[in-house]
């Protein structure tokens, strides 16, 4: 497979719950993005994750306020340069 | 036939919910097991749902909610999920076997029970819940309705007593979910055993919990969860933490649609439907000489069951005959609730249970009616 590298801002979650409850809030607040499989880069497990370019990930902490992206959920990767950047996530509101 | 078995499982379903079983049959694929259509399409109905949930019995979050098969399921994981060796637990005399039999199972764990007997009317004797907890009772197990009598209990009742103990409070809804309002909050619920397809109208197979954050429920079942595959441990996250294995999907999808058709057609709606309908079968059949009737009618705010006997007849002939003369629909025998036939005396006659749903007809509820009087005349 080829296809070119993107950035992409890409969240991973203890529960498959968590990973539609993410897409629920992003179809409310009219952000791109979507479910794909873990990578491996995140976890060599199997799951679901959201990812989103990094331009509407930009958007995302001004519709949910930063507060509500802390704690509890779900980590935040970067995959471009593969910095581990772990930030907890709350239950978003759906 | 004219179904009046409402109370063992609601027999006629809305349109809605076998349609949404049949598509769901035709496109859904694993939930939680991968990202594609298929799974997504599973998943999506499977998280819209336990929001649905969520919302149905006012938890705090979509997590909280955990899907099971039935209410036996549910209760299996709250009993033995909260209880260790050396705890103590208080159960009914009104509770079914689902409740019943994970606390005697747990007997050879080291954990000690207790139950609340009933009143002549068939509830519970609230007054003996603060003297039976002891230093190491742990939790409280209640039914919200009984299956055999149609009683409710006073659950908030219940519930401060055993908040003002540090108990874990864990309801059996089976007979009231889907036609009285749960509020599990409002309630003091820490954990609510609920199954899909009596009064929620959804497809066998279907059940749930609500689990209180915070209330720690070890596993029941341990396996495959689709996230954290190399821990080998159940991961320790809600639900995961209790949804090992494939969930049913296609079941849900009816159970989905059950909720939304309860929520437009309205709780109170169903509800006084089936309480004009017990109450009309009541009125008719309670003058009937040598027609003997159990539980308390004080009020018909009460689950929608009238339980009877026919002088001293064997319940489960005279079930026979209103089915094989007269097609009526009815349940005999101890309805998988011995102690509550111990306190009512009807171990050995049983009871001949009419349960009814807002599907029913007033038509039908007369048939029963002259039916019970012809075996009762005759």
């Amino acid at each position: 497979m080829r296809h070119e590298k993107t950035n992409y801002m890409v969240f991973a979650f203890h529960t498959t719950t968590s990973a539609f409850a993410l897409e629920k809030y992003c179809q409310k607040m009219d952000i791109s993005g979507r479910l794909i499989p873990v990578p491996r880069q995140i976890s060599a497990g199997c799951g679901i994750a959201y990812r989103m370019t990094l331009p509407e990930y930009d958007r995302l902490p001004e519709v949910t306020g930063k507060n509500d992206l802390s704690p509890e959920d779900c980590w935040t990767y970067e995959l471009s340069n593969r910095d581990i950047e772990i930030e907890t996530v709350k239950m978003l509101p759906l | 036939m004219i179904y009046l078995d409402n109370a063992a499982t609601t027999q006629t379903k809305p349109e809605e919910v076998i349609n949404a079983v049949v598509d769901a049959m035709h496109r859904l694929g694993n939930a939680g097991r991968g990202a594609h259509g298929a799974s997504l399409g599973a998943s999506r109905t499977v998280f819209d749902t336990r929001v649905l949930l969520q919302e149905f019995f006012g938890a705090e979050d979509p997590r909280c909610m955990v899907f099971t098969a039935n209410s036996t399921e549910s209760l299996n994981i709250a009993i033995k999920g909260v209880l260790s060796k050396g705890d103590h637990v208080i159960a009914t005399v009104l509770d079914h076997n689902s409740v019943l039999r994970p606390v005697y199972s747990l007997e050879e764990q080291g954990i000690e029970h207790s139950f609340i007997n009933a009143d002549p009317m068939g509830n519970p004797v609230y007054e003996d819940f603060e003297k039976l907890i002891r230093p190491n009772t742990k939790a409280i197990v209640c039914t919200h309705g009984s299956n055999v009598t149609g009683n409710l209990v006073d659950i908030k009742r219940v519930g401060e007593i055993a908040h003002r103990h540090g108990l874990i409070f864990i309801v059996d809804a089976s007979q009231t979910a889907g036609v009285f309002p749960i509020n599990v909050k409002e309630m003091g619920i820490d954990i609510l055993c609920f199954t899909g397809h009596k009064g929620l109208l959804g497809p066998q197979g279907t059940g749930g919990m609500y689990v209180r954050n915070g209330v720690d429920v070890k596993p029941l079942l341990h396996g495959g969860t689709g996230v954290q595959s190399y821990n080998e441990h159940q991961p320790s996250e809600m639900p995961t933490k209790l949804e090992a294995g494939t969930l049913n999907g296609h079941g849900i999808a009816g159970l989905d649609a059950a909720l939304r058709y309860i929520n437009r057609y309205g709780m109170t709606s169903i509800r006084e439907k089936e309480e004009s309908l017990m109450k009309r079968f009541y009125e008719g059949v309670k003058s009937i000489p040598d027609v003997r009737i159990y539980g308390d009618f004080s009020s018909f705010h009460r689950c929608g069951i009238v339980s009877l006997n026919i002088g001293d007849y064997d319940s489960s002939e005279v079930s026979d005959e209103l089915f094989t003369r007269f097609g009526v629909a009815t349940r005999p025998g101890a309805h998988c609730a011995p102690l509550m036939h111990k306190a009512m005396g009807t171990e050995e006659q049983g009871v001949v249970r009419f349960s009814f749903s807002h599907f029913n007809s007033e038509a039908e509820i007369d048939e029963a009616i002259k039916a019970v009087n012809i075996l009762a005349t005759e």
